[in-house]
This record gives structure tokens, C-alpha cells and sequence, in this order.
């Protein structure tokens, strides 16, 4: 029960504190304005000075993706899956997720050009800061 | 029929099952190969005591994005089964399958896409998204069809600025036949077209213009001025457009406004205005009212109700469709 409700805590915590995103250090870009990351998130930008873009999200009921996608994206829910029926039909997918913040932080840090979104607390000298919220 | 399930038998075979949610297709295996379709009927009711019932398309698509290549095949079944009755009673079926979009793309620097094979004409919006299920109303505006060449065997290139502005230009190219020219609203040879869009958080307009050379000799010109505007809760679109032949306008002038209400995730009202004239061998001058309603228990999967009031009053409907995507 103790667990649970740290747990709980832990999640409500991560989900309230601001949020930045991050890229490894070879990223080639320094900053990315919330225009710019909604366009890398939709995939309709997908190359920055020929580096392939790989933008990392975490499952449908994360609170921190939902966070997000309220604050980058001026759609509601409904809008953004109907978005990504259209690019199914076109040929393109979602962004890749990962199950945690602890696993989209090591896929930043190992691949060139991917992107994750963390809580400020657990961007790390690993990684440079791309926008904070 | 019969081929597409064997292949979709074998598919299932391999496909990764726990990722699957509907709507988003099938990965094969661990590569980077996608498999999915959509299938769409429906069934109308004219003033004039005609009904007919069919389903319209079974769709298979497949496509894989590997590095700065991407590819993406479709092929539909269309009309595999219409039955008639009332006014004209008649039945038919059929099990040809025709290949819908063919295409391998090829990204090049941050902004340049090319595009090579058959393809949607990027003409306008309501063009892009041809399939019942990822549209607001059950029918299409006359607009859709009378314009242009829906589809294109050719070359496309994109250039894209999304990261400054969101700008995007695009032109194509076709001097061949049609890929598979059973499937397509006009027989033509060549096509060229250009296209400029614009984006500003909400607003999307979008201009295009184009020429084209049917199979039968006769040449046509025509322009198309698009406008989307996505709210929360609501959307408003609208197109005018129209064609020019050597003899003057074929069609003077095509257009329509729709909006769409979204009453609740699942829920949505949509209503929409059309007029268009053609002067092709025979002269229409029509006016159509649409109101409809959409009810999507998830989103890749739409049932819709329509009415269609026409000023040809013999031909005002009601049209109800089922749709999905997988």
C-alpha cells in the first residue's frame, strides 16, 4: 500500500514539474521553438542539416505525454488520433514510445537525431536542453 | 477476393500481434514493413425510389519507411458487391483488383521529397484524404470529381520548409498512361500541376494549378484555392476551382463550404453547401444542402448518416455508410 501510494506521488510529481526536451550532444540544432517541435512531433519535419529526426513519445495515458502534447499541440485528442489515421493511410507512423523516461533518455543519448520530452529534474549532462517549458 | 484474403492469411502469420491497435496496420515481422486496408459500404435511398446497396471498396495497403526511402502500395477492390432495386433493379459484383497508389519516394537534404509511381493528386484537401473513413461526411462534393484527375502516374517533388513557417510547394509531372487507368475519375496522359500551401497554427490554404491531356486529344486547364481551418471543436473548409477547355469554361465554377461541429470525441455533426456547373455534352447547373451526422465508437471506424437536399429534387437522398480503417 506504502508502495502504491509513493508511487503515486512519484508519477503526480513528475507529471506537475515543467518539462524539457532533450537531444544528445550532437544534436545539430541548439534550440527548437514550440512551432518548430509540434512540426518534428506531427513528422512533417523530419530532417535537420541531413540528420534524420527521431521524435520519442511514451504511451497513450502517460501524464507526462499528456502534459505535452496540451502544451506543444493546439489539438485535442480526438484531432491528433485522427491526424495519425490520415498518415497511416499516407504511409507514415506515429512517433516511436518508449516505457519510460529512464529508456527514452538512453535512446536520446545513443542515437543521433531522436528527441524526448523529460521532466527539467532528469535532464542530465547526457543531454542538451532543446526547449524548456 | 480471394487473392487479398490468402495474402492477409499469411500476413497474420507473421505479424508482431501485441502491438495492433486499429487503425495504425500491422507490422510484419521485425521489419520495417506495415500492412493495413480499409473497407467502406453504404446504402442510399433517392427521392425518385431508387436504393442501392453496395460495398464500395476493400482496400489493402502496405508500406515500410527505411532511412531516406519509403515506399507505399494499395490495391482496392471497387464494387465488389451493388445491388439496385426500386427504380432499377440490377446486381452486380466483382473481384478485380486495381492498383489505387503505387509510389517510392526519396527524401533528399532537410526539404525535397520525390515521389515516383502512381499517386492522389495533391490537388486541394479533400483530395488527400479519398476515403470515407478519414472524411467528415458520407458523400463527397462534386468538386472532387469533376475538376481534375484524381489520381497521377508520375513524378512529384515536394519542397517542404516546415521547421520556418511551415510553407510547401509541390509539382508534378506525367507524360505516360495511367498506371492503371480503370481506376481513375478521368483517362489522361499527361498531367503537369503546381501547387502552394501555406500553414499558420490553424489555417491551412492551399492554391493549384494544372493542365491536363485526356487519352481522347482534348486538353484542359484548371485552378483549385483551398482553405482548412482546424478548431478544437469545430472545422471549416472550403474549395472553388474550375476547368477551362479550348472552347471556354467546361466547368465555370465548382465549389463548396463544410463545417463540422464536434460534439463529443465520438460525436459530430457536419453540414455543407455545394454549387457547381459543368457544360461537358450535356449543360448542370446544381445546388446541393448536405446535414449529417457521424458516430465513431473509435476513431478508425465511422458510421454515418446523410441527407442530401439537390435542387434536381428527384435526386435529393438519404445516404448512410459504414467505414473502417485497420
Amino acid at each position: 500500500m506504502k508502495f502504491v501510494l509513493i508511487l503515486l506521488v512519484a508519477i503526480l510529481i513528475q507529471a506537475d514539474e515543467r518539462f524539457v526536451l532533450v537531444g544528445n550532444h550532437n544534436f545539430p540544432v541548439d534550440k527548437l521553438s514550440k512551432f518548430q517541435i509540434k512540426q518534428i512531433y506531427l513528422k512533417k519535419a523530419r530532417f535537420i542539416d541531413g540528420v534524420a529526426i527521431t521524435p520519442i513519445n511514451y504511451q497513450a495515458q502517460n501524464l507526462l505525454r499528456k502534459r505535452f502534447e496540451k502544451s506543444i499541440f493546439s489539438m485535442s485528442q480526438k484531432r491528433l488520433k485522427r491526424y495519425w489515421l490520415k498518415e497511416h493511410y499516407l504511409g507514415r507512423r506515429a512517433p516511436v514510445v518508449q516505457k519510460s523516461i529512464k529508456s527514452a533518455l538512453l535512446f536520446v543519448v545513443r542515437v543521433d537525431g531522436a528527441v524526448a520530452y523529460v521532466p527539467y529534474s532528469q535532464a542530465d549532462v547526457d543531454v542538451k536542453i532543446l526547449y524548456e517549458e | 477476393m480471394r487473392i487479398l484474403l490468402i495474402l492477409l492469411s499469411i500476413l497474420s502469420t507473421t505479424i508482431k500481434a501485441d502491438e495492433y491497435k486499429i487503425g495504425s496496420g500491422i507490422r510484419v515481422a521485425n521489419s520495417p514493413i506495415y500492412i493495413g486496408g480499409y473497407v467502406m459500404l453504404d446504402y442510399i435511398n433517392r427521392n425518385d425510389n431508387y436504393n442501392r446497396i453496395r460495398i464500395d471498396d476493400i482496400a489493402l495497403i502496405s508500406y515500410a519507411n527505411y532511412s531516406k526511402f519509403s515506399y507505399l502500395a494499395e490495391f482496392e477492390i471497387k464494387d465488389s458487391y451493388v445491388k439496385e432495386w426500386g427504380k432499377r433493379d440490377s446486381f452486380d459484383s466483382s473481384e478485380r483488383i486495381s492498383v489505387e497508389r503505387l509510389h517510392v519516394d526519396y527524401s533528399y537534404g532537410d526539404n525535397f521529397d520525390f515521389r515516383i509511381g502512381k499517386f492522389n493528386t495533391p490537388v486541394g484537401y479533400w483530395n488527400l484524404t479519398p476515403i470515407s473513413v478519414l472524411r467528415d461526411s458520407a458523400s463527397s462534393p462534386y468538386l472532387a470529381y469533376i475538376l481534375y484527375p484524381r489520381y497521377t502516374t508520375g513524378l512529384q517533388i515536394k519542397y517542404e520548409n516546415h521547421l520556418d513557417g511551415g510553407d510547401e510547394y509541390t509539382a508534378i509531372v506525367q507524360n505516360n498512361q495511367d498506371l492503371d487507368d480503370s481506376y481513375n475519375n478521368m483517362h489522361i496522359k499527361t498531367h503537369v500541376a503546381f501547387g502552394v500551401e501555406r500553414e499558420s497554427d490553424l489555417l491551412f490554404v492551399k492554391a493549384n494549378v494544372g493542365y491536363f491531356k485526356a487519352v481522347s486529344g482534348i486538353e484542359s486547364y484548371y485552378y483549385l484555392l483551398s482553405l482548412l481551418y482546424e478548431d478544437t471543436d469545430y472545422d471549416i473548409s472550403a474549395e472553388l476551382g474550375g476547368r477551362k477547355v479550348d472552347s471556354g469554361w467546361s466547368v465555370p465554377y465548382a465549389l463548396y463550404l463544410q463545417g463540422v461541429y464536434h460534439l463529443t470525441p465520438q460525436h459530430d455533426i457536419v453540414a455543407r453547401v455545394e454549387s457547381y456547373e459543368i457544360d461537358e455534352g450535356a449543360f448542370r447547373n446544381e445546388q446541393i444542402g448536405i446535414m449529417g451526422y457521424t458516430y465513431r465508437p473509435v476513431q478508425s471506424m465511422a458510421y454515418k448518416a446523410e441527407y442530401q437536399l439537390r435542387s434536381y429534387t428527384n435526386e435529393s437522398q438519404i445516404k448512410l455508410s459504414f467505414s473502417v480503417l485497420f
